[in-house]
């Protein structure tokens, strides 16, 4: 799957923390509608690559595009509203909202450009949260908070959704729940960014994978040519 | 004191503790939601009460005078946050209590070269300048009341603004996680340029509901300053709740140390914050720290 125009475009962007230095020149691209595994052994810059492109990590270097337009630079709520949609590491859940103000208050009525999810299809996504409408976010279990926090990305109306270790810490029939969700919301045309340790669902899940190392794109390619190269895999992810 | 007293009392700490609890509010909100200690708090108050001075003086009407003042307040408050507070977000407290005492400075002369260093009054209006009989020998004045109910109106109002609305949910989410709250596509900086005009507009009009009780003079904003930061600890620091239960203990005990113990009445409402914070240390409606 090859769009002319990427949606998401990163090209040698360069970006850390303070006098840090933390990615060193990261080439990127996600078609529309396209889900791309991003790979990497711990502290090799996923979660940094990820906070550079949606503007909450400056970049000093290097520059991204969304849909052939410059966001580099722009602040984070800009690039939000251009239709990309985050699930943090961490899941990000506000301790002091509910369920339904997590919901709402993501909500976009101009419209986040891609696939219009509202609050019923989101709950039709995630059953579990129907029933926890008025449980803020500290009283939910760690699978409930990461069904939420997918659930308020997709309220935003995202044309591209990232989500980094979205299944980590979760029970395994969780796992799979969010897994066949991911594989839903990917059959709606949304484009998905995703950083997860779990390498056999990713390879499934996604069309393509970038492996970061130490700041830079080791490789990027198609999932399968990624799933039959042993050596690559032993090389760079130690699997 | 006999029972009427009491009750007139009781009256006057209650409606203090309501116009105490209008800047304290202001106070708390701006700094649990952005984070700044804003020392001039006391400073707007003032230009509230002189503000109400002025364009009583000029339409002859102090509803007027409040509405155009609150406008102009809040123009003020999203000016200086503009300029000054939001270079501060993530800076050391120090640096907010110097730039924030500096306002206090520029204020007061902005005060002066404006209106002058004379003590003003600021009439009350003819429809609230009458009195209720409380009983056969005790009345009180229709106005004070007003003041409690306009308060109590203000209050529900910023309950209703920051628990029920889309924005306050927005206030919420960017107090507790502003990283997280950006990446929805909330314009944080916007929101808290918001928090902080109404922080402003909330102590400015309480300076201005408060000038026809009090009289209008310069500095008249350090002694509500010191008071609101009281109350704030009491209740805890970022708590509009408790802001508005220590407002009502402040008010009260202060008023009553007045008249029972007017040698030490300025320290009552110390007193009151010891023994709170022996109590409970993160004040009454505070999270542990
Ligand atoms: N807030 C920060 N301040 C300073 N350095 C940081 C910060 N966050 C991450 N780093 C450093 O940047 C490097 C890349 O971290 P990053 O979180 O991007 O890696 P990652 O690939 O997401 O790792 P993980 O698999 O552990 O999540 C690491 O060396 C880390 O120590
Ligand atoms: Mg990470």
């Amino acid at each position: 799957m090859t769009a002319a125009q990427p949606l998401l475009a990163a090209v040698d962007v360069h970006a850390g923390y303070g006098q840090h230095p933390v990615l060193h020149g990261v080439d990127l691209a996600v078609a529309a509608g396209e889900s791309v595994a991003l790979l990497g052994r711990n502290g090799m810059g996923k979660t940094t690559t990820i906070r550079a492109l949606i503007g909450l990590t400056p970049i000093s270097g290097g520059s991204v595009q969304l849909d052939g337009q410059p966001v580099t630079g722009l602040p984070a709520h800009r690039i939000a509203r251009l239709g990309v949609g985050l699930v943090p590491e961490g899941r990000g859940i506000f301790p002091n909202l509910t369920v339904a103000e997590h919901l709402a208050v993501a909500a976009r009525s101009s419209g986040g450009r891609g696939p219009a999810w509202d609050r019923t299809a989101v709950l039709a996504l995630f059953p579990r949260l129907a029933e926890r409408l008025d449980h803020l976010g500290t009283q939910l279990s760690g699978g409930e908070q990461q069904m939420l926090a997918i659930g308020r990305a997709l309220m935003t109306g995202p044309r591209l959704l990232i989500l980094d270790e979205a299944t980590e810490g979760l029970a395994p029939r969780v796992r799979a729940e969010i897994w066949s969700v991911l594989a839903r919301i990917r059959g709606e045309g949304v484009a998905i960014l995703i950083v997860d340790r779990d390498l056999p669902q990713l390879l499934h899940l996604c069309d393509r994978a970038a492996i970061v190392v130490k700041g830079r794109i080791a490789f990027q390619g198609t999932a399968a040519a990624l799933a039959a190269d042993r050596a690559m895999q032993q090389r760079w992810l130690g699997v | 004191m006999d029972l009427a007293g009491f009750l007139v009392q009781l009256l006057n700490g209650v409606q203090a503790g309501f116009l105490l609890f209008l800047v304290a509010s202001g106070l708390t909100l701006v700094f649990g939601i952005i984070g700044v200690i804003n020392l001039a708090h006391g400073a707007f108050y003032m230009i509230g009460a002189y503000l109400a001075f002025w364009l009583t003086g000029l339409t002859g009407s102090l509803l007027a005078a409040v509405v155009v003042g609150v406008a102009v307040l809040v123009v003020l408050g999203i000016a200086v946050e503009r300029l000054a507070i939001g270079f501060l977000y993530n800076r050391d407290h120090l640096q907010q209590v110097l730039l924030t005492f500096g306002l206090i400075l520029v204020l007061d002369d902005l005060q002066r070269l404006i209106w002058g260093s004379d003590f003003h009054s600021v009439p009350v209006p003819a429809v609230l300048s009458g009195a209720v009989a409380l009983t056969q020998q005790q009345d009180y004045p229709v106005y004070r009341l007003f003041v409690s109910a306009v308060c109590i109106a203000v209050a529900l109002g910023l309950f209703v603004l920051i628990q029920r609305t889309r924005v306050g949910m927005a206030i919420r989410a960017a107090a507790s996680n502003r990283e997280m709250a950006e990446a929805l596509g909330i314009d944080v900086g916007r929101l808290f340029t918001l928090v902080f005009a109404l922080g402003v507009a909330l102590a400015g009009f309480a300076g201005m509901v408060a000038a026809p009780i009090s009289a209008v003079y310069p500095g008249m904003g350090d002694r509500i300053l010191i008071l609101a930061f009281v109350i704030v600890v009491i209740g805890g620091i970022g708590s509009v709740k408790g802001a508005f239960a220590g407002a009502m203990l402040v008010g009260i005990a202060d008023t009553f140390g007045r008249v029972l113990v007017p040698e030490v009445a300025s320290m009552v409402m110390y007193g009151v914050m010891a023994v709170v914070l022996l109590w409970r240390p993160q004040g009454l409606f505070g999270r542990p720290a």
